[in-house]
């Protein structure tokens, strides 16, 4: 079997398969020579990495589409060890590493190839577009001012929600704002935000971010996507922490209950109590957040005095 | 770490961590109402740990204000 390459596993749910994309970079600087191989359990999977640089063959672990890989469908359909593999995947974390404030996922995936020594100084989320997908995410949010992208639903547990009352509230109390939901088209609807739910596709969604001025939203997929594109947020959390599943370009709104983090106890399942980490965040809160963070915005994207003067 | 010292400081905690065990049982009764394969797995393994945690810090308190 060939050496010469990384086979790497995607797992889990969108969100999971961002915060690994550091982590192709750091490998292919790092041993240039060996050919960087990813297997995508799904077809979301694929089109998120589609472009990158860094990935010499992405392709489906779908046997329909592994019989041009014969040694690795062998492997994949009947379990040998001798073909070595990295399954990202965060089922089994253990407790230990819940808690550490300072212990961030991406640090996670990068202690998943330790046999590699790889290592990496705040790494960020990947993700390249097309200059056509760049083109489409500038025209569809041309028309709109002080875009605000907003999602609201995860799919990995109910408990990362906020009332929608409180995001109506939210929306409500900034009417300068173009509010956007983003998402699937069977999530919770936010009354007043403009409903892009299901109207985009998930390369064209996570491009609009590069684009908009800001996001508001809880733990999820479209959350890690903006430290991608560096994009300045506010994200709420309940039953995660922000020192795991953060990042630093949002303001990480965290109430730290004595539960929480139950993530990994709960999964799916309701909080038994109350749902003390979420109710706890106010609407006020969230919504002096999102003006701190446009106001960053504005600075960064403002001309200088100087150049405007020249006219340039 | 909020390390208590003083007995006052302890009892309060006591008192903190009994309100705690009230509610933990309280849902675990709420969970044991439920048709037996209606029962939530995680939320009953969740629900035991907190129940086995919280009493085990009870009785360390008691044993540090009454022994």
């Amino acid at each position: 079997m060939n050496d010469n390459s990384i086979i790497i596993i995607t797992r889990g749910g969108v969100g999971d398969v961002i915060v690994c994309t550091p982590v192709f970079k750091t490998l292919k600087e790092t041993y240039p020579e060996r050919k960087l191989i990813v297997y995508c359990r799904m077809k979301s999977h694929k089109s998120l990495l589609l472009n990158n640089p860094y990935i010499d063959s992405l392709r489906m672990l779908k046997i329909a589409a592994m019989w041009r890989y014969p040694g690795h469908l062998y492997a994949y359909l009947f379990n040998t060890e001798k073909i070595k593999y990295y399954d990202l995947l965060f089922q089994w974390i253990t407790p230990s590493h819940l808690f550490p404030d300072d212990y961030n996922i991406k640090d996670l995936v990068y202690d998943m190839f330790d046999d590699l020594n790889i290592k990496s100084d705040n790494p960020k989320t990947q993700l390249y577009f097309t200059e056509k997908e760049e083109k489409k995410a500038r025209m569809t949010l041309a028309p709109y001012k002080n875009v605000v992208m907003m999602h609201v639903h995860s799919r990995s547990s109910r408990n990362h929600h906020w009332t929608i009352e409180k995001w109506e509230a939210l929306v409500k109390s900034l009417p300068e704002y173009t509010f956007i939901q983003l998402g699937w088209v069977d999530e919770e609807r936010v009354p007043g935000a403009l409903d892009w739910r299901g109207k985009t596709n998930i390369r064209d969604a996570f491009c609009m971010l590069k684009h908009a001025d800001s996001f508001v939203g809880i733990e999820s997929s479209i959350a890690h996507a903006t430290n991608a594109v560096d994009l300045p947020g506010v994200v709420l959390f309940g039953d995660s922490g922000p020192g795991l599943w953060g990042h630093d370009n949002n303001i990480n709104i965290y109430k730290k209950v004595r539960c929480s983090p139950c993530y990994f106890y709960l999964w799916y399942d309701p909080c038994p109590y109350n749902h003390e980490c979420m109710n706890l965040i106010t609407v006020e809160e969230v919504r002096n957040a999102l003006i701190q963070q446009m106001e960053k915005k504005k600075r960064k994207t403002a001309v200088p005095a100087n150049l405007e003067l020249a006219g340039i | 770490m909020n390390i208590v010292r003083s007995k006052a400081e302890v009892a309060t905690r006591i008192a903190e961590i009994e309100a705690q065990l009230k509610i933990t049982e309280d849902a675990m009764q709420a969970e044991l109402r439920r048709p037996f394969f209606d029962r939530r797995r995680n939320t009953c393994q969740f629900l035991d740990l907190e129940k086995r945690t919280q009493s085990a810090a009870l009785k360390e308190l008691k044993w540090i204000i009454y022994e």
